[in-house]
């Protein structure tokens, strides 16, 4: 029998203290509010990305590819209800239809300890904070955070971890400045999880969509997770960022199969260059219920295990105003078993080479031109085939 | 090979309409011109240009329509607590004296702009018409 979520947390000791504490800030907010003392402030982006990949899919059995225009559309609200609680709504529209991936409270007891109860992406990675297309330069994401762009996505089922990834639940985090030149941020985090339906192989992350409307808990058992950055000023235009995340839940309804992602982050920013690299991780356990049939064979009701490693190294640098360039390297490695109905090895790779650049042309809004070369291995290190694919993009914000 | 070619005539299209939109602009940048800035705000406005834009464009904040300093005042401190932001408490004081020139600047231009022509104005970071920042320098108050 399933359980959702706010069921498993009313009949348990855990679920208790977080009632205790949802109850506490409740209280607080209450106290500390002041009608005239809020302020909003309205923000939103938008991206059109062409993306290109000029071969023709082979025959006889074409893998997938996702090429033509994109539409990324997000509009934000930051409401500051009094100067420890803060209100935040995301709404967006892209791959996945309309997405709500911020409907989050913030309580701010100080810098150091921050309550974050709501619908919100989980603190995990460094490139999560810039997910927006905003926010990078390229159009694409790097591989490991891949969530729908990619070439033969059916076969690998996204990259290590999509990005964005909101889900429900409570996080609690902070900031600590050691002196001026040293910051520490820290979060850990309880929510539903990713999902998928008993006797899938791997996650699935339309079910953790709002369009799939099913957005409590698969089988009442939080994820939990946490992250840790470092940063360090090295004078004043340079700085050294390094960081590590973890996250563990089960994703089937009876909680017999699990997921551990585990990361790690650094990052330098010296001058107009930034340069930034990120390991990613997936260990996950599946189960064989009898009824698919897998390369390497299963009993029904056996447990085992695949890994999906993912990384990128990237370098940006703005050579004017208006111009910044930049070169990723990124990948993903795969190996375990598979279901016989996929293409993909049990041990496979994707190496994928970038160089792009972007342009300010008016304020406010910048092209995105961008240039990918990509390696596919079913025996990796050698490369099988090779596809070149080019994105052209819009992208602006208010 | 027609998939290919359709493709291939969509991004010319593009580019050709960001090229056009470019030639449009006066001085297509992500921030604002130094140059133009008076010679005080320019320490203030380096340290904003170089933290601000560390996980999104300047576009972001300069673009944001804020002119209000409790709303920056907020702004900045929820940027300011962001993981691995490099904005320390230190920071916050400098670039809020900046972003209060700047909000200065924005409301002026839009009076000015409603005076002359009895209409709104568009905020001067998006108006290549709009007089220099420089000029009216002296007005700038040296803190929010």
């Amino acid at each position: 029998m399933r359980r959702t979520l706010h069921t498993a947390i009313a009949g348990s000791p855990l679920g208790l203290a977080v009632a205790t504490i949802v109850v506490a800030i409740l209280i607080a907010i209450l106290a500390s509010t002041r009608a005239s003392a809020i302020e909003r402030n309205f923000a939103g982006s938008a991206q059109l990305d062409y993306f290109l990949v000029p071969a023709e899919p082979s025959t006889p059995a074409p893998r997938t590819t996702f090429d033509g225009f994109t539409a990324e559309v997000a509009l934000k609200l930051a409401v500051d209800v009094s100067d420890h609680l803060s209100a935040n709504v995301k709404m967006c529209h892209g791959c996945h239809g309309f997405e709500l991936p911020m409907a989050y409270f913030d309580y701010r007891v100080r810098d150091e300890l921050n309550f974050r109860i709501g619908r919100f992406s989980p603190s995990f990675g460094a490139f999560n904070v810039r997910h927006d297309p905003a926010n990078h330069a390229t159009s694409s994401k790097p591989l490991p955070y891949d969530m729908g762009r990619m070439l033969r996505m059916n076969e690998w089922n996204l990259g290590v971890i999509p990005s964005p990834f909101p889900d429900n639940g409570i996080e609690i985090g902070g900031t600590h400045w050691f002196g001026d030149r040293v910051q520490m941020d820290y979060a850990a985090y309880a929510v539903g999880g990713f999902k998928a339906d008993e006797g899938s192989p791997d996650i699935e992350w339309q079910h953790s969509t709002s369009a799939y409307g099913q957005l409590q808990d698969n089988n009442g058992r939080p994820a939990g997770g946490a992250r840790w950055v470092l940063t360090l000023k090295l004078g004043d235009a340079n700085d050294l960022t390094a960081g590590g995340s973890i996250m563990y839940g089960t994703y089937d309804p009876a909680n017999r199969v699990s997921y551990t992602i585990a990361g790690a982050d650094l990052a330098a920013r010296l001058g107009r260059t930034q340069i930034r690299f990120e390991y990613l991780v997936r260990h996950q356990t599946f189960l064989s219920d009898g009824t698919m049939m897998f390369k390497e064979p299963i009993a029904a009701g056996e447990i085992q295990a695949f890994d999906k490693h993912g990384a990128y190294l990237e370098i940006e640098r703005a050579i004017s105003d208006a111009v910044t360039l930049v070169a990723r390297a990124d990948g993903l490695y795969r190996v375990g078993n598979e279901p016989v109905s996929n293409p993909l090895p049990t041990r496979a790779a994707i190496f994928r080479y970038t160089g792009g650049a972007t342009l300010a042309v008016i304020p406010g809004w910048r092209v995105k031109a961008s240039a990918e070369l990509w390696a596919f291995s079913d025996n990796p290190p050698i490369h099988q085939d090779l596809e070149l694919a080019m994105h052209l993009a819009l992208v602006g914000t208010f | 090979m027609k998939r290919y070619w359709s493709a291939m005539a969509v991004a010319l299209a593009m580019a050709i309409v960001s090229l056009g939109l470019s030639g449009c602009a006066t001085s297509p940048r992500e921030g604002l011109d130094v140059a133009q800035l008076p010679e005080a705000v320019r320490p203030d406005y380096a340290l904003f240009a170089r933290r601000c834009s560390k996980c999104h464009s300047l576009a972001r904040p300069l673009g944001s329509g804020i002119t209000d300093d409790s709303v920056w005042i907020a702004y900045v401190d929820r940027m300011r607590r962001q993981p691995g932001s490099g904005i320390s408490p230190q920071d916050a004081g400098p670039i809020l004296r900046f972003l209060h020139y700047y909000s200065s600047e924005q409301r002026r231009i839009k009076r000015e702009h409603d005076e002359a022509n009895g209409g709104p104005a568009a905020p001067a970071y998006s108006d290549a018409a709009s007089p220099p920042l420089s000029q009216t320098a002296s007005r700038a108050p040296s803190t929010p």
